[in-house]
């Protein structure tokens, strides 16, 4: 056998044209086709384009401001010893004691105003003509003070 | 955030209690009587009247004072009975000292009727003596109550303030826990003064509570109710010492 001859040969063998023909269907339809602009897919990229930018300047405003996670995750921040929520709490009651000391101070007016003659307010007694509006901007006379001299 | 419901609540608490401390409303407008006081020193003094003119005069401006210090007296009382009336509790001792109170200001409203009904037939004397009687009655017994309405109204604003002490120490407590705190000297008594110290606030909240119960004098109401409130306040600087301690053995 002249190993050359036969290898000649290879030059003339052709494809069976029906294989051919399947091969070159299968090989074109696997190359995708060019993208379609539908709305959706419009819709769908506009999304994805606008959530990536607002994470990217979130992210930017977190930094430039100070941000600091650990801030957050403070086991201090966390606890029940947080300075800021007790001086809140305190100051609540600053104001309540504030209160106590005018209701205190009312409660012994009015005990003391029992014990004392009622001071008959200078401008009562020597105004024979004060008018409405004068007497309501003028030193006034309590109830009390008020029977006291109608009492005389 | 707890700064702002702090301050919001501050800021209801003002809105509540202060009402009831100008609700003897001696400035406003309608109880005013300086003009009337002025027009019977005049009529008193006035040389052109008459003898019975002048009584007769006298009498009338008199009466129109009294019907007008009558009609403010009553307006007063509406006014501080509603502020009562707008105490919320779910304590019955005091919704039952509401009950009580609330009595009480009805007897006022009534007594008032009573007095203006005698006003018509007085004379000059049945006048002045009314007046001394009126103004006795409102310093024995109106004042008393208008005060102890404003005690009771500060007294169950207080309760709030003792509810988030005593939480704020079980947090503080279970923090402790936690995070092994008990072990360190200066926090173990730090903590044991402020569980010493809520408790002492807390027995002294509960005597200004008897106190209102009992009708004390408004004076003495008030001041143990004020000394309960500092007895507080000295809980939250233990709390804040407590704080101090744990910064330290914890940098942060």
């Amino acid at each position: 056998m002249d190993l050359f001859h036969e290898l000649k040969k290879f030059k003339k063998i052709d494809p069976d044209p029906a294989y051919v023909r399947r091969s070159r269907e299968m090989i074109l339809s696997s190359i995708p086709e060019d993208p379609v602009l539908s709305p959706w897919r419009i819709l769908v990229h506009s999304v994805q384009f606008g959530s990536a930018v607002t994470l990217a300047v979130v992210l930017l405003m977190l930094v430039l401001g100070g941000f600091s996670a650990w801030r957050f995750l403070s086991p201090f921040k966390l606890s029940s010893l947080d300075p800021a929520s007790l001086k809140a709490e305190a100051q609540a009651i600053d104001i309540q004691i504030q209160l106590t000391k005018i209701n205190y101070e009312e409660a012994q007016k009015a005990a003391a105003r029992k014990a004392e003659p009622a001071a008959v307010p200078a401008k009562a007694a020597s105004a024979p003509a004060a008018s409405d509006s004068q007497a309501s901007t003028s030193q006034t006379s309590s109830i009390e003070d008020v029977l006291q001299q109608l009492a005389q | 955030m707890k700064k702002i419901v702090f301050a919001f609540l501050a800021a209801s608490l003002l809105g509540l209690t202060v009402p009831v401390f100008f609700a003897r409303a001696a400035n406003v407008p309608n109880c005013v009587f300086d003009k009337q006081l002025a027009e019977l020193k005049a009529t008193q003094t006035n040389s052109d009247l008459g003898y019975l003119e002048e009584i007769k005069a006298e009498l009338k401006i008199r009466k129109n004072i009294l019907s007008g210090i009558i009609a403010c007296a009553e307006g007063n009382a509406e006014a501080t009975q509603a502020n009562l009336n707008a105490i919320s509790s779910n304590d019955s001792d005091i919704n039952n000292l509401k009950g009580q109170m609330n009595g009480k200001f009805e007897d006022a409203k009534n007594y008032y009727e009573t007095q203006n009904g005698k006003i018509n037939d007085l004379g000059l004397k049945g006048s002045k003596d009314l007046a001394t009687s009126l103004r006795e009655w409102i310093l024995d017994n109106y004042h008393p109550l208008t005060d102890q309405v404003g005690n009771l109204t500060l007294w169950n604003t207080n309760q709030d303030l003792f509810r988030t002490a005593s939480n704020r120490l079980s947090q503080i407590t279970q923090t402790i826990k936690t995070l092994n705190l008990g072990d360190n000297e200066d926090i173990a008594a730090l903590y044991a003064l402020s569980q010493k110290d809520l408790a002492n606030a807390t027995a002294l909240n509960q005597t200004a509570k008897a106190d209102l119960l009992r009708f004390a004098p408004p004076t003495d109401t008030a001041n143990d109710i004020k000394i309960s409130l500092d007895a507080l306040s000295q809980t939250y600087k233990d709390f804040f010492d407590l704080s101090e301690a744990v910064k330290k053995l914890l940098p942060m």
